[in-house]
């Protein structure tokens, strides 16, 4: 199977969902491969609750860090809204999202002076957007490995489940078994969530 | 920092910088934090012990240019790393030291430019004000660049005895690349000092200037006008010259890839002061039509544009650019900007996505709430300002509370209670301003609200001008411990180097005393009664005061109770005491994260995943309906 060069992933979530280490995961397993990796991100308001964005590019060249407007391959989703939020940039009609259903309320709407929108409405917007949609609890999933940090994880397995990137399941486990905090735990999180996809698929 | 010569390694440019300023043997480095700069100096501090580098943490950009001047002065390579504001800092040294050199060593400068203000509160750009200043300016485009260009800016500055500024932007500073490690030259040398080399300008400083010109044109006929670090890519006779720098080269080439153009040709510059004026005449001839494409401001565009009157008139081509509209000029560049401004001066349509794809997904995400920035759950500024808040509310409303930059700029979104945000220190100068206003009728008590890291950096001159001009103030300084907002580096109130030695601690309350302030009281900012009281007190005071609010910064807290593997206090509201709907102050006015509303009972909920157990809200709440829960 040949692959678009570069090839365009984006993840849409929040601060403190793990968008930078697993950015970096995909990131190490294309450059074991031999290929060129750019991660493009801004930091900021990682901790401080706001939206963050992570550009990864997998390329036989030295790309820029930055995704054109609507030519990303795959958007993975780390939370609904800023899924819809991205990939209304970033996604086009041959796109594929993978999006963890689980929501991460905005301060506003915490305090009861915003709604969030019906979670189906977001879904169904969602798949205006792209050519398919996976749907996931990532964070479910999380807790099934032993701990709901580890989401990121779930959706780096559901990534490379759906054996639409140039880089196989087998490479990033590899980087996951590298990670030391959670070791275990993140490595059962990734089988757990490339599984979720293949049997979606 | 640690590969090995020949490695590939992914990392941050700012990776790449550290590690080329340590491949190129730099002894002595100097910082202060800010984004998007902080990881040069983080990285470098890491393996200073083992390497014989030294590396601090100044207490701002002036004092760590001016202690890495000292370090070449006396032979050795040195350098210091800021983001764009630093260099509004140190400017005055800056020119200074241009016209008197700086010895025998190596002294760059690292300017981090942000351009989208992603971390900022301006957009600027450091070329200009490096050209300004009389000093060689070079910009890499990748990382590996970003890596290599550190030997040329040591090897240049020695060679030629100039400062030399590296500048980045953020999309470099802060995007991973892989690059390829060289191997470090750790050359050895002895600090020596050169009773002959005396460092000013007098008799007479405009002499220097001359002779730094000269010294100028002489790196760009030797050196710019045929360095590899500028190239040209493209055909002999381009329909469009693209002339570009730093990251911005990259999105000048994939967009003329996407738009599959033979004829376009691209020029990066990397020396970008002195510019090489030959090289780029050569080019301007060759075309009739340039665009530039820059982040920030249009510097090449200026001076490609006085350059090019020296062609003649014939041979003038047209120009666009940030000048003619045709880029924005503001914000951040990318490669959508780049296709924009091609296809419109060619002529030519180009859309990644169909029109009708466009228009139906356009108001996609038009029911997606917002998401603003607010303090960490547990955060200590927090209470701080709501404190302040309570206390001006108490006063009748009469009280003008001035900011400053840190984590705690987050006040201005906090029910609006910081009124100004400007540069670091700013804040106190414009208290010591308006305290001083009573005689044309402004008597609204004052309150400057700063960090402590920030009251070492810039506030202490603006601190002696309320003494010394009695002034009037209540000078709160909301103390966490640390640099939060850059990454939790080290200052003079820490206790703590760069490297994790114990230092010498300068306490915040004996500088306050020092300068004169009378008052000077320490309260914890998670007991609001105290804080409350405090700040209404001195609302009326007749002299200025000052407040510290000391409580360490909550992920600080929390990073120790995971290595110490304690538990975060829990706390739960007890339904049948929360007012609900009528009362709200946990969730809306206090406005903590995790203290949620819940919409089915209508009624205050903590969520536990939120928070951060410091039980502030416990005294918030005015119903006695928040308590810990007992293990």
């Amino acid at each position: 199977m040949t692959y678009a060069d570069p090839f365009n992933i984006v993840i849409a979530g929040v601060g403190g969902q793990g968008n930078v280490l697993s950015s970096r995961l995909i990131a190490d397993a294309a450059i074991t491969k031999g290929f060129f990796a750019a991660i493009g991100e801004t930091y900021g308001a990682a901790q401080r609750g706001g939206s963050v964005m992570s550009h990864i590019r997998i390329s036989k060249h030295d790309v820029g860090p930055l995704i054109p407007l609507h030519s990303a391959h795959l958007l993975l989703g780390f939370e609904p809204i800023e899924a819809l939020r991205v990939g209304a940039r970033y996604l086009n009609p041959s796109s594929v999202a993978i999006v963890n259903m689980h929501p991460v309320y905005p301060v506003e709407v915490l305090s009861g002076q915003l709604e969030y929108p019906p979670i189906d409405e977001v879904e169904t917007r969602l798949r205006t957007l792209c050519s398919r949609l996976f749907t996931l609890d990532a964070v479910e999933l999380a807790e099934q490995a032993g701990n709901p940090l580890v989401m990121n994880t779930v959706m780096v397995g559901a990534l490379v489940g759906t054996d639409l990137t140039p880089i196989k399941t087998p490479m990033l486990e590899k980087e996951i078994t590298k990670i030391r905090r959670l070791k275990e735990v993140n490595h059962k999180a990734f089988n757990l969530g490339v599984n979720a996809i293949k049997t979606n698929l | 920092m640690t590969g090995k010569a020949g490695d590939m390694v992914i990392g941050l440019g700012n990776d790449a910088i550290a590690r080329g300023a340590f491949e190129a043997g730099v002894h002595f480095a100097a910082a202060y934090p800010g984004t998007p700069s902080s990881e040069i100096l983080g990285n470098l501090a890491t393996v200073a012990k083992d390497t014989n580098l030294y590396v601090e943490w100044s207490v701002n950009e002036k004092v760590a240019f001016e202690a890495a001047t000292a370090a070449a002065w006396a032979g050795l390579r040195a350098m210091a790393s800021m983001k764009l504001n630093g260099l509004f800092v140190l400017l005055d040294s800056l020119i200074n030291i241009a016209y008197t050199g700086h010895g025998s060593g190596g002294l760059v400068l690292v300017v981090a430019d942000d351009p989208f203000a992603h971390s900022s509160t301006t957009e600027g750009d450091a070329r200009p004000l490096g050209f300004y200043s009389d000093i060689v300016v070079l910009e890499p485009s990748t990382h590996q660049e970003a890596k290599d260009i550190m030997s040329y800016a040591f090897d240049l500055s020695e060679k030629f005895g100039i400062i030399v500024m590296v500048r980045e932007t953020t999309r470099l500073a802060h995007s991973r690349a892989p690059f390829k490690l060289g191997k470090p030259i750790r050359q050895k040398r002895t600090a020596k000092f050169d009773y002959n080399l005396p460092l000013h300008n007098l008799p007479r400083p405009h002499l220097r200037h001359g002779l730094l010109h000269a010294k100028l044109d002489k790196i760009r006929e030797e050196e710019f006008e045929q360095s590899p670090w500028n190239r040209y890519d493209g055909p002999s006779k381009p329909s469009l010259l693209i002339i570009t720098s730093g990251i911005a080269w990259k999105y000048a080439r994939e967009a003329v890839d996407i738009l599959q153009l033979q004829d376009v040709g691209i020029l990066r510059i990397a020396t970008l002061a002195p510019l090489p004026k030959s090289l780029i005449l050569k080019r301007l001839e060759t075309t009739t039509d340039v665009l530039f494409f820059e982040e920030v401001d249009p510097y090449l565009e200026e001076q490609v544009r006085s350059l090019a009157s020296e062609l003649s008139s014939k041979t003038i081509p047209r120009f666009f650019g940030k000048l003619s509209g045709h880029i924005p000029s503001y914000g951040e560049i990318d490669i959508n900007l780049a296709i924009k401004a091609i296809t419109s001066l060619k002529n030519l349509k180009f859309s990644p996505v169909q029109e009708e794809y466009l228009s139906r997904v356009k108001d996609a995400p038009d029911i997606v709430p917002r998401r603003i920035l607010t303090f960490c759950p547990g955060c200590p500024h927090r209470p701080a300002y709501y404190s302040i808040y309570r206390a001006i509310k108490r006063n009748k409303g009469k009280g003008i509370v001035t900011g400053d930059i840190g984590c705690y700029s987050l006040g201005v979104f906090y029910h609006g209670v910081m009124r100004n945000q400007h540069s670091m220190g700013a804040g106190v100068g414009i208290a010591s301003g308006l305290g001083k206003l009573d005689q044309f009728g402004l008597d609204d008590p004052v309150v400057s609200v700063i960090g402590d890291s920030t009251f070492y950096h810039a506030c202490l001159p603006a601190l002696v001008n309320i003494i010394y001009n009695q002034s009037k103030a209540i000078v709160c300084v909301l103390d966490n411990n640390a640099t939060a907002m850059t990454g939790f580096q080290p200052h003079p109130g820490t206790g703590f180097t760069a490297t994790g030695d114990v230092a010498t601690k300068v306490p915040i309350e004996r500088v306050l005393q020092g300068i004169g302030f009378q008052s000077i009281s320490v309260v914890d900012p998670f007991n609001i009664k105290e804080s409350i009281d405090t700040i209404f007190k001195a609302l009326s005071s007749a002299d200025s005061e000052a407040i510290i609010f000391r409580r360490e910064c909550a992920l600080i807290t929390n990073r120790q109770r995971r290595q110490q593997q304690e538990p975060i206090p829990l706390f739960t509201v007890d339904t049948d005491k929360c007012f609900g709907e009528q009362c709200k102050i946990c969730s809306v006015e206090f406005n903590c994260p995790a203290c949620v509303w819940d919409n089915e009972s209508n009624k205050a909920r903590i969520d536990i995943t939120l928070c951060n157990g410091c039980g502030v809200c416990v005294e918030v709440c005015p119903h006695n309906a928040i308590h810990a829960i007992e293990e």
